[in-house]
């Protein structure tokens, strides 16, 4: 048992340590901000790792969302290293939210505010849905969690089946 | 401001693809925030950001004056946020950032933080 929860604690540490180290920035040409529906939002993204190196091979995805509906939009390499161009389309006027997955790290999306396509508002950004607090971002504290519940799932395991053997009858 | 001393002269890694119009004043600084991807790595509620590798923004900013955002900005490890290790992001925003930008931004953050 000892040697379970010793390799969970090194898992634990060692996952922690890889995901704070796989990360990237994402930077854009431009916002939506003005955009008309149906018109081509043609941005480029610059994928950088640690916000400095160009990342090659990866496939970034714009998903733009509106009410219950969503629409992904896969950027493609420009021949620029770290430099990707999506063309994307909001089909109909009105509050958009929009985020990217820059392909290397996609359980941590970046995010952006909120932005009014069409209508006489369009040169402003729209107040974002869900406003941040201003708090710790927990979203950090996922893979840990995740590794924890293996961790007492293994425990619970292990106990139960201690108990489900009984001593032989001599 | 003494933007002039620390921003440089060029920002090659900026294009113009599929540009709609640019904003002017504070709507500019919002724009150069998302643009820079300063959210990839800070939290800031006003740029529903969420970014979790840097200081929340609108707390280790707060209180500052506009010199002290800049020199954030521009020459980021002369001053670390306490609870935050240094070297994490690039010093070289001086250069990615137009200088006419620096202002719009330096106000946008000032005003979330406030």
């Amino acid at each position: 048992m000892r040697r379970v929860l010793l390799a969970l604690g090194l898992l634990l540490v060692f996952a922690e340590t890889a995901y704070a180290g796989g990360w990237a920035t994402v930077s854009l040409s431009s916002t939506p901000t003005g955009v008309q529906p149906g018109t081509p939002w043609a941005v480029d993204l610059t994928v950088l790792q640690h916000g400095r190196t160009p990342l090659t091979d990866v496939q970034p995805v714009v998903t733009i969302r509106s009410g219950g509906r969503s629409q992904d939009f896969a950027a493609k390499p420009t021949g620029k290293p770290g430099v990707y161009r999506a063309e994307v389309v909001f089909p109909t006027a009105g509050r958009w939210t929009y985020e990217i997955d820059d392909g290397f790290i996609s359980q941590m999306p970046h995010t952006y505010p909120a932005v009014r396509i069409g209508g006489p508002g369009a040169a402003t950004s729209a107040p974002a849905a869900t406003p941040d607090d201003g708090g710790p971002n927990l979203l950090w504290l996922i893979p840990g969690l995740v590794l924890l519940l293996a961790a007492a799932a293994l425990l619970i395991r292990a106990r139960l089946g201690g108990h489900g053997r009984q001593p032989q009858a001599a | 401001m003494t933007i002039a001393a620390f921003a440089g002269a060029g920002h090659p890694e900026r294009t113009t693809a599929g540009a709609p119009a640019q904003a002017t004043g504070a709507d500019r600084g919002a724009e150069v925030f998302t643009e820079q991807g300063c959210g990839s790595c800070h939290t800031f509620a006003p740029a529903n950001a969420r970014g979790g590798l840097g200081p929340d923004l609108a707390l280790s900013l707060h209180g500052k004056d506009s010199n002290y955002v800049l020199q954030s900005i521009v020459a980021p490890n002369a001053v670390i946020a306490p609870g935050w290790s240094g070297d994490m992001m690039p010093d070289d925003f001086a250069q990615r950032i137009a200088p006419e930008d620096l202002d719009p931004l330096v106000a946008y953050l000032m005003e979330g933080a406030r």
